[in-house]
C-alpha cells in the first residue's frame, strides 16, 4: 500500500512535469508578430517594431542626418555620434518609405567620411547603382539611380555592401568602414 | 542583582553553546544589564528568535546609517526608486506591458522583470502607502530585513561556530546595500535563496523547492538553486527513506519561472520574452571570460566588477575546498549567467548571493579588526554608491 503522502507527492510531479513540458512547447511556439519575431527572437533586423510603426514617409529632397529622425530607418548601423553614425560589419541598410513616389528625380547625396579605404557597393532595393571605392575625410557623392526602383508603398532600400569593413583596434571592437553625415534622396 | 550579562548565547545544538559577545561587548557597558529582568535571557537558548532580534537591531542600525546618507544628499526614502524601480513600479501599477514602449527605440518592456517582488508591492502599496515608488522602497526594506533574518538562519546551519553577529553584519551592512533600500528584488532574492539553501541544508526537499520555486519567480538566476537540490540529493538518494520528496523538491524549483512563462505566452505571446527583450538593454549573451577582459578598462563599471568578480571567485574557490558543493553549484550559475552578458550590474549580482555573503562571513570569523575593517570598507563604498545613485550615475544600475 503507498503512503497518502507518497500519492500525493507523485501527483504534484505529474501536474508539474506537465505544466513544465506546456511551458516548454509554447516557448518553442511564440505566437508573435513577424517584426517582433525579427527584432527580439531572430535578431535579424535591429530595427525594432515599434519604430517600423512610427516611421514616417520621405519626401523628396529631405535631408536627414545621422541621427535619423523619423524618416528613415538605419539597419545594421551603430548608435549615432556627435556628428556621425558608423556602419557595422559588411552590410548596411537604410529603409524608408517614399512620399509621392512622381517627386523623385533619381538621385542620392551622401556626405560620409571612411574608415581606411573602402569598397563600397551601393543597391537600391535590390539592384546595384553604384560600385567605387570610398577613402577620406567629409566626401560628398552623388549616385544616380532610376526613380522606378521606388516603391510607393512598401519599404524602399539602400544597401551598402563593405567586404573591406574592419576593426578599427582591441578598444573598440565594431567592424566599421563607412561614417555617414547626411543622406539626401532626390 | 544576579549574573552580569556576558553576551547572547544560541544554539547551543552540539557540545559548548555559543557565546556570542563580540559586538555586544562593544556597544554596551559593562554591568549595565541585569540577565533576570532581561529580553536576551528568555531568547538566548533559542536560535530562531535570536537570529530575529539580531536581524532586527542590525537592520535598524543599517536603517540609521542610510538616513544619515540620504540626509547628506539631501534626499527623501521615496527619491531611492529609480532605475529598475521604475519598472517594478509599472508592473505594481499597470501589470505587464502588451507591446514595447520604453527607451529611445521603443523597444524595451517590463517583462525583463520577474513577477514576484511587484506583486508582492502591488499588495503592499494598498496599505495607505502615499505612492507607489513608496510601496516598492518598503517593500524592498522588509525583505531586507528577512533578508538578513534568513541569512543568519542559513549562515548558522551551514557553518557551526559562526559568529551570528558577524554573519548579520555582513548581511546588514552590505557594500552594495542600497538595492536592499531602493525598491529593487535583490532582497527578496537573497531571502528566498537563504531559505531554501537552509532547509536544503536540513535535507526538507519539499521546503527547500518550494521555496526554490519562489526563487525562481523572483529573478531568471534564481533557478541555479536546482543545481544545489540536484547535488544533495546525489548526495543523500541511497540513505533516504522519502525518495519521493527529493524528486519533488528539485520538480517544484522552476515552477515560478513556468508560471511567468506561461504568463507572458498568454498575455503577449512569447512565453521567452524576459530574455528577448534583453536586446533593449543591449544584453546580448556572449563568452564570460571575454567580458571579464574589460575589468582592466578602469572606468566605475569595470573597477567595481572586477572587485566583485575577484570575491566571487575566491568565495567559489573557499566553498569549493570546503566541500560545500551546493552552494557552490548555486554561486557558480549565478554568477556566470550575468557575466555573459557583460560586466554591467555584475556588483549587485554578487554582494547579493548567499553565498558569496556566507564566504564573506566566514571569512572574518571571530576576528573583531577583519569585522571593523570590513565595516569600515562597505560604509564608505555605501556612501559613494549612495552618492552616485542620487546623481543619476549609470554605473550603479
Amino acid at each position: 500500500m503507498i503512503p497518502m503522502r507518497t500519492r500525493v507527492y507523485r501527483l504534484v510531479m505529474v501536474f508539474l512535469l506537465a505544466v513544465y513540458g506546456l511551458a516548454a512547447y509554447v516557448a518553442l511556439h511564440p505566437d508573435v508578430h513577424p517584426d517582433y519575431r525579427a527584432y527580439y527572437i531572430d535578431r535579424s533586423t535591429t530595427i525594432p517594431p515599434m519604430a517600423r510603426k512610427r516611421l514616417q514617409p520621405y519626401g523628396a529632397g529631405t535631408a536627414v542626418d545621422h541621427r535619423g529622425a523619423s524618416r528613415v530607418l538605419f539597419e545594421g548601423w551603430s548608435l549615432p555620434e556627435a556628428t556621425h553614425r558608423w556602419s557595422l560589419g559588411m552590410k548596411s541598410e537604410i529603409l524608408f518609405y517614399a512620399e509621392d513616389k512622381g517627386l523623385f528625380t533619381g538621385r542620392i547625396l551622401l556626405n560620409c567620411f571612411y574608415f581606411r579605404t573602402q569598397r563600397v557597393t551601393v543597391a537600391f532595393n535590390g539592384r546595384t547603382i553604384a560600385s567605387f571605392t570610398g577613402t577620406g575625410e567629409d566626401v560628398s557623392r552623388i549616385i544616380p539611380f532610376d526613380p522606378a526602383l521606388l516603391k510607393e508603398k512598401g519599404l524602399n532600400r539602400i544597401r551598402f555592401s563593405l567586404p573591406d569593413a574592419g576593426m578599427p583596434g582591441t578598444e573598440d571592437r565594431r567592424i566599421l568602414a563607412l561614417a555617414l553625415r547626411e543622406i539626401t534622396i532626390l | 542583582m544576579g549574573e552580569r550579562f556576558e553576551g547572547l548565547r544560541l544554539w547551543p545544538a552540539t557540545g559548548q553553546p555559543i557565546r556570542s559577545r563580540i559586538v555586544l561587548r562593544w556597544i554596551l557597558p559593562p554591568g549595565t544589564y541585569n540577565t533576570d529582568k532581561f529580553v536576551w535571557r528568555r531568547i538566548r537558548n533559542n536560535t530562531t528568535c535570536g537570529c530575529a532580534l539580531i536581524a532586527l537591531l542590525l537592520f535598524l542600525g543599517a536603517q540609521c546609517v542610510e538616513r544619515v546618507y540620504l540626509r547628506l544628499n539631501q534626499a527623501a526614502t521615496a527619491d531611492l526608486c529609480s532605475w529598475d524601480c521604475n519598472w517594478y513600479g509599472s508592473i505594481a501599477k499597470d501589470g505587464y506591458d502588451t507591446e514595447p514602449h520604453g527607451h529611445a527605440n521603443g523597444d524595451a518592456a517590463n517583462w525583463a522583470f520577474f513577477p514576484l517582488f511587484p506583486m508582492t508591492a502591488r499588495y503592499v502599496g494598498a496599505l495607505n502607502l502615499p505612492s507607489m515608488d513608496m510601496a516598492l522602497v518598503v517593500t524592498s526594506k522588509l525583505f531586507f530585513l528577512t533578508a538578513i533574518f534568513s541569512f543568519l538562519l542559513f549562515a548558522t546551519a551551514w557553518k557551526q561556530g559562526l559568529n551570528p553577529w558577524i554573519a548579520g553584519l555582513v548581511a546588514a551592512f552590505n557594500p552594495y546595500s542600497i538595492y536592499g533600500n531602493a525598491g529593487y528584488s535583490e532582497s527578496l532574492f537573497l531571502t528566498t535563496a537563504c531559505l531554501s539553501l537552509y532547509f536544503l541544508k536540513k535535507d526538507r526537499f519539499v521546503a527547500s523547492g518550494l521555496v526554490g520555486g519562489l526563487l525562481s519567480g523572483t529573478r531568471i538566476i534564481g533557478g541555479s538553486i536546482g543545481f544545489s537540490l540536484l547535488i544533495r540529493a546525489v548526495g543523500r538518494w541511497r540513505q533516504s527513506r522519502n525518495r519521493d520528496a527529493i524528486v519533488l523538491g528539485l520538480c517544484l524549483v522552476p515552477s515560478g519561472l513556468a508560471a511567468y512563462m506561461l504568463f507572458l505566452h498568454c498575455h503577449m505571446g512569447d512565453a521567452l520574452a524576459f530574455s528577448s527583450v534583453q536586446v533593449a538593454w543591449n544584453h546580448a549573451f556572449g563568452n564570460p571570460f571575454l567580458h571579464l577582459q574589460a575589468v582592466f578598462s578602469n572606468t566605475p563599471v569595470s573597477t567595481s566588477a572586477g572587485i566583485s568578480i575577484a570575491v566571487a571567485a575566491a568565495a567559489m574557490l573557499w566553498l569549493g575546498k570546503t566541500g560545500r558543493y551546493e552552494l557552490l553549484a548555486f554561486t557558480v550559475p549565478a554568477t556566470l549567467l550575468p557575466l555573459c552578458t557583460g560586466l554591467g550590474s555584475m556588483p549587485r549580482f554578487i554582494w547579493w548571493q548567499a553565498p558569496v555573503l556566507f564566504a564573506v562571513a566566514a571569512a572574518i570569523g571571530d576576528r573583531r579588526w577583519a569585522a571593523w575593517l570590513y565595516l569600515a570598507l562597505s560604509l564608505c563604498c555605501s556612501y559613494m554608491i549612495y552618492a552616485a545613485w542620487f546623481r543619476g550615475s549609470g554605473w550603479v544600475v
